[in-house]
């Protein structure tokens, strides 16, 4: 003889299937997340596995292989033939970086808080960079670098970086601005200062996650950046890291654990900047600015 | 130190909209002003234009003997309190103080100085090295407060300062602000929505309505002669009581008929208002407050200048000290046109009175409320403006 079903226990059966269900998701979410770490990490994989193998080993049909003897060979020619482009690659990154930087902070503050007439428009402008293709303004960025002087060399590199940069900057900036209680501006302004010293004084400190998401987007977009490298440096002394990591794989040959040793070590200074500067990821700084 | 003059000051947005209109307000050297209304009647729009942070449409803004329509927030002498508090969230507590001082080049050794006084007064000498995200809401207040007293400017502007602090909170910082004020003699203006806040602080209240100056005064004057039905129900916790009523001038005396119950007026009331009589069998509004019922129980009754009402007790909320009854009146309640009143007092019908708590009138039951005739307010029906000799 069964027992009449209570509103409770069937309440409890539909916690209990949700609860299956709910358990069921969770495995299916990590099957797939362990699924795409594999998928992401597996080049990696190659690449560490293959640039630690020496020349003879390395080649396409055991390319799954771990190195049957280990071999840091590939590495250390990769570092010889390619350090004179990552020092380039630094001092073509970090004030393209710093500058554009610098300027779109500018630039999204006037945007969000100094409104004039027709800044809207002025900023649609802007944002319209985002969608010219880098291809459509070689010849054009060429002839003007030949023209100011600047053709062939790291400087007109850069100036190229920071104007592409500027739609992303900005935008992000001005987002991040809008966001800034509107008091604090104000109270700057009763307080004595004026737009720029608010902008240092009150509004730079308080953008520190702006700033780092602004300039790690930057500094890995830049380093990273082949085509305006190839075109607007011709010098090979005076190439960045991928122009150079390019020129690794010989004509007729290829020594696929230089190649792989390579494509690490130009790798690196991205990964270790995201390292280094997302602990400044910090949120919440502008708690206690305003009530609650 | 200064005092302050606004001069027909009127505000228009670009999309039209009329937030101050012809603002008159003379404010002495050392006056405590406070400019109250209900939400969206103009009070901090006006506040913002002094400040500087609105532009000024229309008018004139002098403050001592300097015109200001445009002159820059930081070159107006003038310091503010946010009702956010709008504290520099990566400084401390004694950079946020100093800020405007070194922004004025003032010498790191006289900041200091000013700054611990400031601090003293504000009893923040021990949190001066902290953020404010470490303090809680009452040492914010007093942060805000004390980033403007440093800078012992000619004018305080303040914009609902303890509208985020806790009832508690709030009574002890307006006594205290009331205080500070007064020691250092620094011309404030003052905006606040709470008539509590605007009658314990001020010198003089402005109460503003739709972008109107309705009346200044003293609080006293406020509350003993508004000028018109607004100010009367705005002025006062609980509200006044407001119903139109009809005049009746007989040949002996004049009486008021407030739906089906009658008052004659005392012999007082007709002296403050001698044009009663011509409004002889026309309408008017009527307004008598809450503080001017009892229970009849508790009244001698031998007085002459009261009538009384007998009708349902419609509710009784008993405070301790004393009772709140509502009961219901015949008469036709009138609407001030207050945007905040939630429960608008006459609605339904129902009056209220601040009674004796010994009481016995509870709901449900049928109560006799006497009313001091002596104290009634009267308005014109159309215009609501207090009938005054003409």
């Amino acid at each position: 003889m069964t027992s009449p079903t209570t509103v409770s226990q069937i309440k409890n059966r539909n916690t209990g299937l949700w609860r299956r269900i709910k358990h069921a998701n969770a495995w299916t979410a990590w099957f797939m997340l362990v699924a795409m770490a594999i998928f992401f990490l597996l080049p990696v994989y190659v690449l560490v596995m293959n640039g630690l193998k020496d020349p003879a080993s390395a080649e396409l049909s055991q390319m799954w292989r771990p190195p049957s003897t280990w071999s840091w060979g590939g590495f250390s020619e990769a570092w010889e033939r390619l350090s004179p482009s990552m020092i380039n690659s630094v001092t073509l990154v970090v004030p393209a970086t710093v500058i554009s930087t610098f300027i779109g902070s500018v630039n999204g503050y006037f945007f969000a808080k100094w409104k004039f007439k027709g800044s809207e428009y002025l900023l649609m402008l802007l944002l319209f960079g985002f969608f010219i293709p880098y291809q459509a303004v070689l010849l054009p960025l060429v002839r003007f670098l030949q023209w100011t002087g600047l053709y062939g060399s790291v400087w007109g590199l850069i100036l190229t970086h920071v104007i592409y940069g500027l739609p992303i900057t900005t935008l992000i900036f001005r987002n991040h601005f809008s966001t800034l209680p509107h008091g604090l501006f104000e109270a700057a302004k009763v307080d004595g200062a004026g737009p720029f010293r608010t902008f240092w004084s009150v509004m730079l400190p308080l953008s520190v996650p702006s700033i780092v998401v602004v300039a790690i987007f930057q500094f890995t977009n830049i380093w990273n950046e082949f085509l305006f490298a190839v075109t607007v440096v011709p010098n090979p002394e005076a190439q960045p890291v991928t122009v150079a990591l390019n020129n690794l794989s010989g004509n007729f040959s290829v020594d696929w654990n230089v190649v792989m040793a390579g494509a690490v070590t130009a790798a690196l200074p991205t990964a270790l900047v995201y390292i280094f500067l997302g602990r400044f990821f910090v949120k919440g700084v502008t708690a206690g600015a305003i009530k609650g | 130190m200064a005092s302050v003059h606004l001069r027909e000051i009127s505000k228009q947005y670009p999309n039209g909209y009329r937030a101050v209109k012809g603002l008159n307000l003379e404010i002495e050297d050392g006056e405590f002003l406070v400019l109250v209304g209900p939400s969206g009647c103009g009070k901090s729009t006006a506040l913002r234009m002094i400040a500087g942070l609105e532009d000024i449409t229309d008018g004139k803004l002098v403050i001592g003997e300097r015109t200001l329509n445009d002159i820059e927030p930081k070159d107006r002498d003038i310091a503010m309190v946010f009702q956010n508090y709008a504290l520099y969230p990566h400084m401390s507590v004694k950079d946020n103080i100093g800020f405007a001082l070194s922004l004025r080049k003032v010498p790191k050794k006289e900041i200091t100085t000013r700054v611990n006084h400031a601090a003293e007064i504000l009893e923040l000498s021990p949190v001066l090295n902290r953020k404010p995200g470490q303090l809680s809401g009452g040492q914010r207040q007093r942060v805000a407060m004390g980033r403007a007293i440093v800078r012992e400017p000619s004018v305080f502007l303040m914009d609902e300062p303890l509208s985020n602090l806790d009832a508690k909170l709030r009574v002890q910082m307006r006594a205290e602000i009331a205080k500070i004020q007064k020691s250092l003699g620094i011309t404030t203006i003052y905006v606040t929505h709470d008539q509590v806040e605007a009658m314990t602080m001020a010198d003089r209240v402005a109460v503003m309505k739709g972008g109107h100056l309705q009346q200044v005064g003293s609080p006293k004057e406020l509350y003993n002669s508004p000028t018109n039905a607004f100010v009367g129900a705005f002025i006062g916790s609980p509200s006044m009581n407001l119903f139109e009523g009809t005049v009746e001038v007989k040949t002996h005396e004049t009486v008021l008929h407030l739906g089906t119950t009658e008052l004659t007026l005392s012999e007082q009331t007709r002296q403050i208002y001698p044009n009663i009589n011509t409004y002889h069998n026309s309408k008017i509004v009527v307004g008598f407050r809450p503080e001017d019922l009892e229970d009849a129980a508790f009244v001698d009754t031998s007085e002459n200048a009261q009538g009384y009402f007998e009708s349902d007790i419609l509710l009784a909320e008993e405070l301790g000290a004393e009772t709140m009854i509502h009961f219901s009146l015949d008469a036709t309640p009138v609407d001030v046109g207050d945007p905040d009143a939630v429960e608008k007092v006459g609605a339904n019908g129902a009056a209220v009175a601040r009674v004796d708590s010994r009481t016995t009138l509870t709901a449900g039951t049928r109560g006799k409320i006497f009313i001091n005739t002596s104290r009634l307010h009267l308005f014109d029906a159309s215009t609501q403006q207090a009938i005054k000799s003409r």
